[in-house]
């Protein structure tokens, strides 16, 4: 009997424990979804606070006296205030984070809250620009390929791969920066711009692209029937060290066509080049005729940047070059159409055959001519001097205000306002 | 014999004082979970609304106002931004955002939020959905059906969820709020 009213306590103390850690369960979860409700409407709150507090000090002048201490606003200025201790209720103010673009009217303002409470703990960020310069390219990207350059390749000769400029297109057609650069092969625009550029000294540096063949083996660069290329450059004033000598300036793109074939290699698939004996920009499509025509149209043109200067024959890199205007250069082909673009602006047409264009199996070569099977001089491979940036192929021709519209949203920096919280 | 009597007598005494106390903590028990039912709905709730209001109010950004909504339907919102809802940081690219119902589960179905065709995580996805209905304003508070008009969606969200305590009968609940594309305001709509 005694040991059966044991049992019998025994297992109702085990139901009722087990009715008892339910209980214990669901209660406790409760102050855990009021305790987080709570602090974030409090961490909204002291947001809110905090970027409103942020917003006023970056317009204040006594704020920016004893901040910055009159550093100027060229290029982008980041300045961050960070607290220990400035703390409202159950919420600690991390940091403002005040960023400036060429102006102290051009900025944007960030806040970092954290609240924390009985172990819970919420994080909140807001930011809010005014007048914050935007870069954008429009509503199509070059989607053959498209080398934007935006990599820091410093001293691209002390180890293998440190010269690598990838394709933001996706299919891989990345770059490779070749020749010697001491520094850096590429460097950043200047003014309000946060793009970097790559620089050809004229004499051995140029980025080769490699192809990457289709199951023909052809075609790796789709110089089909129709097509679109475009680049960003500064053309060098002198365009090389030897004023009067060969013209070394300049190749800005060049997809050949066969570079062994003594009848091909000076005729590219698709190229942009500049010759300094002429004075004029050729933009050129070789076509898939029976002669292969090369359609070619020639423009005038002046290069006016001072990019390098010489010091003995060392062309040294002139940090001013920003100061001189992009230009951009481009061309499309549909079906025997090749057009010329200075700027997003058609300065040429020209009409052939209803062909296609010769089938490109070589990659592409920027800053220099493609070329292969022979011995060649400097001069030969017209290598460009200067600067040249966003080199880009399209796999259809774009039509005027799409090239248009190319140069636009990489040359203009919209000011835009906008608020996150 | 008596003995016995008074042993049992206890037994039957302690019995029922359990068994009063078991219910007791039983139905407490039931409260409990139900306030930690409630409670977790409303916060699923008040979750659900904080992350739509905060996706809807980055629509516009670096966008002309007039080509920033995209699709407009009843149960679907595409928008264009150059925000990146992922990373939740300005971005150089332009992205699309698609609100839309997703397929059904056991927990009821999804209202995805999608950026480019990519479920955005953590955030792109809202539990516990049975309905969800869109009507649209312009910048006058028109109602309109016009993508190139619209600048704010009044959401109408339909929360289903089983009771812990009758499984057969889920607990519906709804929750209607107007989200605006405030960036687009900013940017002079």
């Amino acid at each position: 009997m005694g040991r059966a009213a044991l049992i019998f306590v025994i297992l109702m103390t085990t139901i009722y424990a087990g009715i008892l850690t339910s209980l214990n369960k669901f209660i406790g979860g409760v102050p855990e979804i009021l305790i987080r409700n709570q602090l974030n409407k409090e961490a909204e709150n002291v947001s809110d606070f905090a970027l409103r507090n942020a917003i006023r000090n970056a317009g204040s002048q006594e704020f920016l006296d004893s901040y910055l201490q009159g550093e100027n606003f060229a290029d982008e200025l980041t300045f961050t205030q960070s607290f220990d201790d400035f703390i409202i209720g159950n919420c600690r103010i991390d940091s403002l984070r005040y960023s400036y673009v060429n102006s102290r009217s051009h900025y944007k303002v960030m806040s970092y809250i954290t609240a924390s409470l009985q172990g819970q703990e919420v994080s909140r960020n807001a930011e809010m620009s005014f007048n914050y310069p935007f870069l954008d390219l429009g509503s199509d990207k070059p989607n053959i390929m498209y080398l934007e350059m935006e990599r820091l390749i410093l001293f691209p000769w002390l180890f293998e791969g440190n010269n690598y400029l990838p394709d933001s297109s996706g299919n891989n057609y990345s770059g490779t920066a070749e020749g010697f650069s001491l520094i850096s092969a590429t460097i950043p625009w200047g003014g309000a711009f946060s793009r970097y550029c790559t620089k050809f000294n004229g004499i051995d540096n140029y980025i080769s692209v490699a192809p990457q063949p289709d199951s023909t083996g052809l075609d790796s660069l789709n110089t089909d029937n129709s097509f679109s290329l475009l680049a960003f450059a500064k053309f060098d004033k002198k365009g090389g060290f030897l004023d009067t000598g060969p013209p070394s300036q300049g190749t800005l793109i060049w997809i050949p066509s066969d570079p062994y074939s003594s009848s091909l290699r000076y005729k590219p698939s698709a190229g942009i080049w500049y010759n300094k004996s002429d004075k004029k920009l050729h933009f050129a499509v070789t076509q898939d005729d029976d002669e292969n025509t090369m359609l070619e149209i020639a423009v005038s043109f002046t290069p006016y940047a001072e990019v390098f200067y010489h010091l003995l024959g060392i062309p040294l890199f002139n940090p001013a070059f920003y100061e001189y205007s992009w230009g951009s250069y481009g061309l499309t082909y549909n079906n025997g159409v090749l057009k010329a673009f200075v700027n997003g602006v058609l300065v040429g047409t020209q009409v052939g055959e209803n062909v296609r264009a010769y089938p490109s199996s070589y990659g592409m070569s920027i800053g220099r001519r493609d070329l292969r099977g022979g011995s060649f001089s400097s001069s030969d491979f017209q290598y460009f001097c200067g600067v040249i940036d966003q080199a880009g192929m399209h796999d259809r021709a774009l039509i005027g205000s799409e090239m248009h519209s190319w140069h636009n949203g990489v040359m203009s920096s919209t000011l835009i306002k906008y608020i996150r919280d | 014999m008596g003995v016995l009597l008074d042993v049992l007598g206890s037994v039957i005494i302690a019995a029922t004082l359990f068994l009063m106390m078991m219910t007791f903590q039983l139905q407490m028990q039931e409260t409990a979970a139900r306030i930690h039912y409630t409670g977790s709905m409303i916060d699923h709730m008040d979750t659900a609304a904080s992350k739509l209001n905060h996706i809807m109010a980055m629509a516009g950004i670096g966008v002309p106002v007039d080509s920033v909504c995209v699709i407009a339907d009843e149960s679907r919102l595409v928008f264009r931004t150059f925000w990146n809802c992922e990373s939740d940081t300005l971005s150089e690219d332009r992205h699309l955002i698609d609100i839309k119902l997703g397929d059904s589960t056991q927990h009821g179905s999804i209202l995805e939020i999608n950026q480019d065709g990519t479920l955005i995580e953590p955030l792109g996805y809202i539990l516990y959905i049975e309905d969800v209905a869109f009507n649209y304003y312009d910048k006058n508070d028109n109602q309109t059906t016009t993508p190139a008009n619209v600048m704010s969606a009044e959401i109408l969200l339909t929360f289903r969820r089983d009771s812990p305590w009758r499984q057969d009968q889920p607990l519906r609940t709804n929750i209607q709020l107007k989200c605006f594309f405030m960036n687009s305001y900013l940017q002079g709509a």
